[in-house]
């Protein structure tokens, strides 16, 4: 027993809280269900190295090879060709939508290539909006499809042969060449930050209200429920629309992350505004105190602290039992990322669409005219394809000159 | 119509959970009538006027506020009822002016500027309306809530216990302002543990765990109790109430300084007892007047005998 520390006030102020925490539900629910939601998610739900990747082929001219290196890309186990045989209009699309991470682009004159040894040309368009996302995939590709060409010819046996013989694999990065990874989490975190902070600041002021008693007095006066609802989320709505704005324009100037149309417009139309929403109607089914309010909150963030985990292992990356979770919630709070889930033409992905008049080996195919390109256009060292680059100077290795379209 | 009283409830019931917080309860509150609301805590005053101005669905029983039924138009009933809560619930971060504002606003009175202006100087707190309402001393706290409470000239006012925690100068205010609108024409139903503060309205309605077991003027109810009192006044009243206490015919012992109030129903019993001891302890006996805390203690005990 000492003035400054006494056992027996230490242990009647544990005796308290232990009181306090047995008659708390939501701690039983922090207590057990935040470690086993989490671990499900952290454990099963993400995955550093995804395979079955959606993947569309542009082939004007299926023949064996083309089946030959389909086959072998499907085998890595990275690739699942969802979309087969679209033409390169419809793949462009795909991939601008999300349905697609990658589209395999083999040129009518391929297997013409191929058989002369004439420097054959194969390309494959990621969707890098995600840098991490395509890595795992593209990394193995450039052996995989040659070695199932050599198969193919029967030339394994002089593996390494002429130069000219082998395949020369093209992977474009779109919409994010230099895989800047500020790109996508800089983005993505705006949804994170609106429901950190707007769920938990809504919800606090609705059970502020009824804590202190004036909810009552609100009642008792004419105001209604839907009166008293709006009145507490739309001042909200207006601070949501503050921090976003001060989310876009930190990108902007700290980031520099591109942007497609207005940023006023597209701060004040955001769909994440939602967000703020949540907070009344759930602290209306939970009259208890601030704290309670905040637990809830908390635990309503759950899958938003997920897919923040989610920005460093991108969606497609999560094994089927997070994936659908994922895209749901990815597909409100990320309309930047998927814009397929919203707004087009604000994302990356908008931006990366947006140099169309962009010749790409694709262009060759779709119009069949590849063959008509001489040898020395120099699809092999892919001058004609041009760049895809969100910055002035972080142009890729490719002249932006094409010298069959201009 | 105007004939109508202003409260007339009948068989009013509130269950919550399984317990009959309200149960049965009937009132009568004419207009311009300052009615009394009193019983224990917990004995349900607060749910039945809640029930009485539109805030809680009655689980049985019906009636009219203001000729408007409390089922159906509890809408109404708000539009013309201004109800005081027990406890402050004015915003504290807002001035006295913005939150008499924000109630104008609520009421859609108009012009606000000009009401809101006349209610601060109507109720002494125009020097203070940019003072926030939480820095406010209690007094001045039950003042902006009757003023917000009043601001719409509602044409009832239901106050639930408005003099917690009030000094005495305060509450007199608060009272002259009661009685002074209630002049006026205004129908006043005001809950109090306050037994001066009960003698202050023109009926009173008492209430114990969840029953109306007594109604009427104050000293018609002082009356119907039936009680006796005599006083014991001397030196040693701590000895004599001890005393006291099981001797036939006594029912209450009460200290007050140094006088005793020994209150029962049997008068002569009572008077037998009550002289004995007097006699014992050398202190004198004389006759009193019952008070009306006197007759609230005896039903509170009574109502309480009628649970077990």
């Amino acid at each position: 027993m000492s003035r400054f520390f006494s056992l027996t006030r230490l242990f009647a102020l544990l005796r308290k809280e232990v009181i306090q925490l047995r008659r708390d539900r939501i701690t039983f629910a922090m207590m057990l269900g935040v470690p086993l939601m989490q671990l499900l998610l952290f454990g099963f739900a993400i995955n550093s190295d995804p395979k079955q990747l959606p993947a569309a082929l542009v082939a004007p001219v299926q023949d064996r090879f083309s089946r030959a290196i389909v086959t072998a890309l499907e085998l890595t186990d990275y690739y699942r060709f969802t979309s087969p045989g679209v033409s390169a209009a419809e793949a462009e699309r795909l991939l601008a939508r999300g349905a697609v991470s990658f589209v395999v682009t083999l040129p009518s004159d391929f297997g013409r290539r191929v058989l002369r040894g004439d420097h054959p040309v194969m390309l494959i368009e990621a969707d890098a909006t995600d840098p991490a996302v395509a890595s795992g995939a593209v990394s193995t590709l450039g052996t995989v499809a040659a070695e199932a060409l050599q198969r193919e010819l029967g030339t394994e046996a002089q593996a390494g042969a002429a130069r000219d013989t082998q395949l020369q694999v093209l992977v474009h990065r779109r919409y994010n060449p230099e895989g800047i990874t500020a790109y996508n989490i800089v983005p993505g975190l705006l949804g994170v930050i609106l429901q950190l902070t707007m769920v938990m600041m809504t919800a606090m002021a609705l059970t502020r209200e009824i804590e202190r008693g004036t909810m009552e007095n609100l009642l008792s006066m004419p105001a209604t429920p839907l009166e008293i609802m709006l009145g507490k989320m739309l001042p909200y709505l207006g601070v949501s629309a503050v921090q976003v704005l001060v989310v876009l324009v930190a990108a902007r100037a700290l980031f520099h992350v591109p942007f497609v149309g207005s940023l006023g417009l597209a701060s004040g139309r955001h769909p994440d505004l939602r967000d703020g929403a949540s907070g009344p109607g759930l602290s209306h089914f939970d009259r208890g105190a601030d704290a309670d309010a905040g637990d809830a909150a908390d635990l309503l963030l759950f899958p938003a602290l997920h897919h923040a985990v989610g920005l460093h292992v991108p969606l497609s990356r999560h094994a089927r039992l997070g994936a659908g979770l994922g895209r749901d919630l990815s597909a409100h709070a990320f309309p930047a990322l998927h814009p397929g889930g919203h707004a087009e033409g604000r994302g990356l992905r908008g931006r990366g669409a947006a140099p169309r008049r962009a010749c790409t080996l694709r262009d060759h195919a779709d119009a069949g005219r590849a063959a008509e390109v001489p040898a020395d256009a120099g699809l092999s060292e892919g001058r004609c394809i041009a760049p895809v680059g969100n910055r002035a100077g972080s142009l890729r290795a490719f002249s932006p000159l094409c010298r069959h379209h201009g | 119509m105007t004939e109508e009283p202003a409260i007339a409830v009948t068989g009013l019931v509130k269950i919550f959970g399984n317990r009959r917080v309200v149960d049965g309860v009937s009132l009568r509150v004419e207009r311009g009538e300052i009615a009394g609301f009193l019983g224990p805590n917990g004995s349900g005053k607060t749910t039945t006027i809640r029930m009485m101005c539109g805030l809680l669905t009655p689980d049985a029983g019906e009636g009219r506020v203001l000729g408007f039924d409390i089922r159906r138009q509890g809408r109404r009933i708000k539009r013309e009822v201004g109800y005081m809560t027990q406890r402050f619930s004015f915003y504290e971060d807002l001035t006295i002016e913005e939150n008499l504002s924000f109630v104008a606003g609520l009421y859609g009175l108009t012009p606000a500027r000009r009401i809101v202006r006349d209610t601060l100087e109507d109720l002494g707190l125009s020097g203070r309306r940019h003072q926030l309402a939480g820095s406010l001393s209690g007094g001045w706290k039950q003042r902006l809530a009757l003023a917000a409470c009043i601001m719409h000239r509602p044409r009832l006012l239901m106050l639930d216990e408005p003099t917690a925690g009030v000094d005495p100068l305060a509450r007199r205010m608060f009272w002259d302002e009661i009685h002074a609108r209630s002049a006026e024409g205004l129908t006043v139903l005001v809950s109090t543990h306050y037994m001066d503060e009960a003698e202050r309205c023109h009926r009173i309605n008492y209430i114990a765990n969840g029953r109306l077991i007594a109604a009427g003027r104050v000293a018609d109810v002082v009356a119907g109790a039936g009680l006796t009192t005599v006083v014991l006044e001397g030196p040693n009243t701590a000895e004599a109430a001890r005393r006291l206490k099981g001797r036939p015919g006594v029912e209450q012992v009460a200290s007050f300084g140094t006088t005793l109030h020994v209150v029962g129903r049997d008068a002569a019993a009572l008077r037998q007892s009550a002289e004995a001891v007097a006699r014992e302890t050398g202190t004198t006996m004389h006759p009193a007047e019952t008070m009306l805390e006197d007759v609230f203690i005896q039903l509170m005990a009574a109502s309480e005998d009628s649970l077990r």
